[in-house]
């Protein structure tokens, strides 16, 4: 079953539209990555899912409560972080994971300090005084401290350095086994392909693909310098192959399955030279935003 | 969980709270001392003879501002204690929802599993909380005052209770104005602005309406023609059975119209989105 779920989703400012019929699931124990440039609607998404914003079409739903109509009981299933997390600048970071850990029964004190200290991150030091990173880390724990099904995350890892970007991605992993659903949305590809189960990329508010990073991993494309014509691949491996040869002898071949079945009749073939490489959530991205990723 | 929403308010402005609450004293106090050392026959033959086109400002006759319960009960009137009133009570109510907005922390605490309702109403609690804590201080002030006046035969403190009592109906009215602001706007300063503004405009409106013979129907379109804490003091010290109940219609006009507008601040809250912060 579906832990969130948005049908037909929408949002519109005025005559703008941020987030348009929208539709999608996400399974338990799975983890989301949302992609898409500034302006796409991966925020409006999020924002729709916590309830914070009335959806003017569709719906959005976890564990089947209306987001909107039943926003508390929403929280309490779920934990987030949002993009440009604050926090009250007059407490230390010990009072401010105190207070968030007395607002709900499903986080503990506890926890939080223990990931305080995976982070590295000193609690004695106002949030006024921290800096952008700290006050990041410090937001991310809050966000993760409870226990709860599902953990919403906002661009996570932006102000971060690699040390910790790398940390988040552990502490993302523990949270799949220890079956939680994560979804979180991200500019950075790399993090996207490393973390998550599955992708959805959005363009100008409009779910445009969904992808599984495992998919995505299996593709190459192969590029090939020919000394004669290629041959035709064989019928069981023609299905999950795309070949483009142009006039001045070079072709390119996208495959979607293994590559080892494909080496065989490349071997046979009458090549100067063979370049392959992983297709990569840059391709799927670039195929929707050919300037943009990182 | 309520409980560490109202602990979180109060700890987030209790410094406020704190100095508004003092000055308040110190400034009744001082007020009220002051006022017993002014020789107020030369003062009534000045204003008469010179200041008469004035006395349509006044909230009573000189003759009875004079007495020592009318000076006292015009601490009231003073523009420094309502302007400690506005501070805490606008600074409060706008940092409500507009404030709490534009920096982020809306944000955060309505990821927990907190109703918006919950988080108005909390931080409401508080505001008030603070509104009588202003009022009582400014009653001690004026105990403290008349203590060390100079008065022959000094009012009772008791007797300017419809004073504090329709300066705590002011308050309620303006958390109410403020809180309604808050909710319709996404920045604090424009909540604080509107507000300030609203209430500048009140007080030309009252202005216009006691100077102008042909334009004093226009006291009915501002509320602060329930603010009558001098008047009221001075009626119901000259006759209680007749003038308590203008003193409750005043205060439920205030009162009434604070929590009316409270009420649609928090159907406004509850149904409006939130934004991220700017």
């Amino acid at each position: 079953m579906a832990v969130a779920a948005t049908h037909s989703l929408s949002k519109c400012y005025g005559r703008v539209a941020a987030l348009s019929d929208c539709t999608f699931d996400v399974a338990r124990g799975e983890i989301l990555g949302l992609l898409g440039p500034n302006g796409a609607g991966k925020t409006t998404l999020l924002r729709l899912l916590l309830g914070y914003l009335k959806p003017t079409g569709g719906q959005a739903t976890i564990d089947g409560l209306d987001c909107y109509r039943r926003s508390v009981e929403v929280h309490r299933r779920l934990s987030y972080l949002p993009g440009e997390a604050r926090l009250f600048r007059r407490l230390n970071g010990r009072q401010t994971l105190e207070f968030f850990a007395r607002l709900r029964s499903e986080s503990s004190l506890e926890r939080s300090l223990q990931l305080a200290e995976r982070l590295e991150l000193d609690l004695a030091r106002r949030v006024r005084q921290m800096s952008t990173g700290m006050r990041q880390k410090l937001a991310l724990i809050v966000a993760l401290a409870p226990d709860v099904p599902l953990v919403i995350l906002d661009e996570p890892t932006s102000n971060l350095d690699p040390t910790v970007r790398r940390d988040v991605a552990g502490l993302l992993d523990e949270a799949r086994a220890e079956g939680k659903t994560v979804v979180f949305s991200s500019h950075v590809l790399s993090e996207v392909e490393d973390v998550c189960d599955r992708v959805i990329v959005l363009s100008s508010g409009r779910l445009v693909e969904q992808v599984r990073v495992g998919d995505v991993r299996r593709q190459h494309r192969i590029r090939a310098e020919l000394r004669g014509t290629l041959g035709p691949p064989p019928a069981a491996l023609a299905e999950g192959l795309d070949v483009l040869v142009n006039d001045h002898g070079r072709a390119e071949i996208v495959a979607r399955g293994d590559l080892a079945p494909l080496l065989g009749w490349l071997a046979e073939q009458p090549l100067a030279s063979l370049r392959i490489e992983p297709i990569g959530l840059r391709s799927v991205y670039e195929r929707h935003h050919p300037t943009g990723g990182r | 969980m309520k409980r560490v929403l109202l602990v979180r308010s109060f700890l987030d402005s209790w410094l406020l709270l704190a100095g508004c609450a003092a000055l308040a004293a110190a400034f009744t106090c001082l007020r009220v001392w002051v006022s017993s050392h002014i020789e107020i026959g030369a003062f009534i033959r000045f204003f008469s003879e010179n200041l008469k086109m004035l006395s349509g400002l006044l909230p009573a006759p000189i003759e009875d501002l004079a007495t020592p319960l009318g000076r006292v009960a015009f601490s009231f009137e003073e523009f420094g204690l309502v302007l400690l009133l506005g501070l805490w009570s606008i600074a409060r109510g706008s940092d409500c929802l507009a404030g709490r907005i534009g920096d982020g922390t809306m944000e955060m605490l309505l990821a927990q599993p907190v109703g918006r309702l919950a988080v108005l109403s909390t931080h409401t609690a508080v505001t008030l909380l603070g509104v009588i804590a202003i009022a009582g201080a400014a009653w001690c002030g004026i105990g403290a005052g008349l203590h060390f006046s100079k008065f022959a035969e000094p009012p009772p403190l008791g007797a300017v209770t419809p004073g504090i009592l329709n300066f705590l109906g002011l308050g309620v009215f303006v958390t109410g104005a403020a809180t309604l602001v808050s909710a319709l706007c996404r920045a604090r300063a424009t909540a604080v602005g509107l507000v300030i503004g609203f209430y500048v405009i009140e007080i030309a409106v009252m202005v216009v309406s006691r100077m102008v013979a042909g334009l004093d129907w226009m006291k009915w379109v501002t509320i602060l023609s329930a603010y009558e804490p001098t008047m009221l003091t001075l009626a119901i010290d000259r006759d209680p059975a007749e003038n308590w109940p203008i003193l409750w219609q005043y205060n439920g006009l205030l009162l009434g119209l604070g929590s009316l507008l409270w009420a649609i601040a928090a159907r406004v809250f509850c149904r409006r989105d939130v934004p991220a912060p700017l």
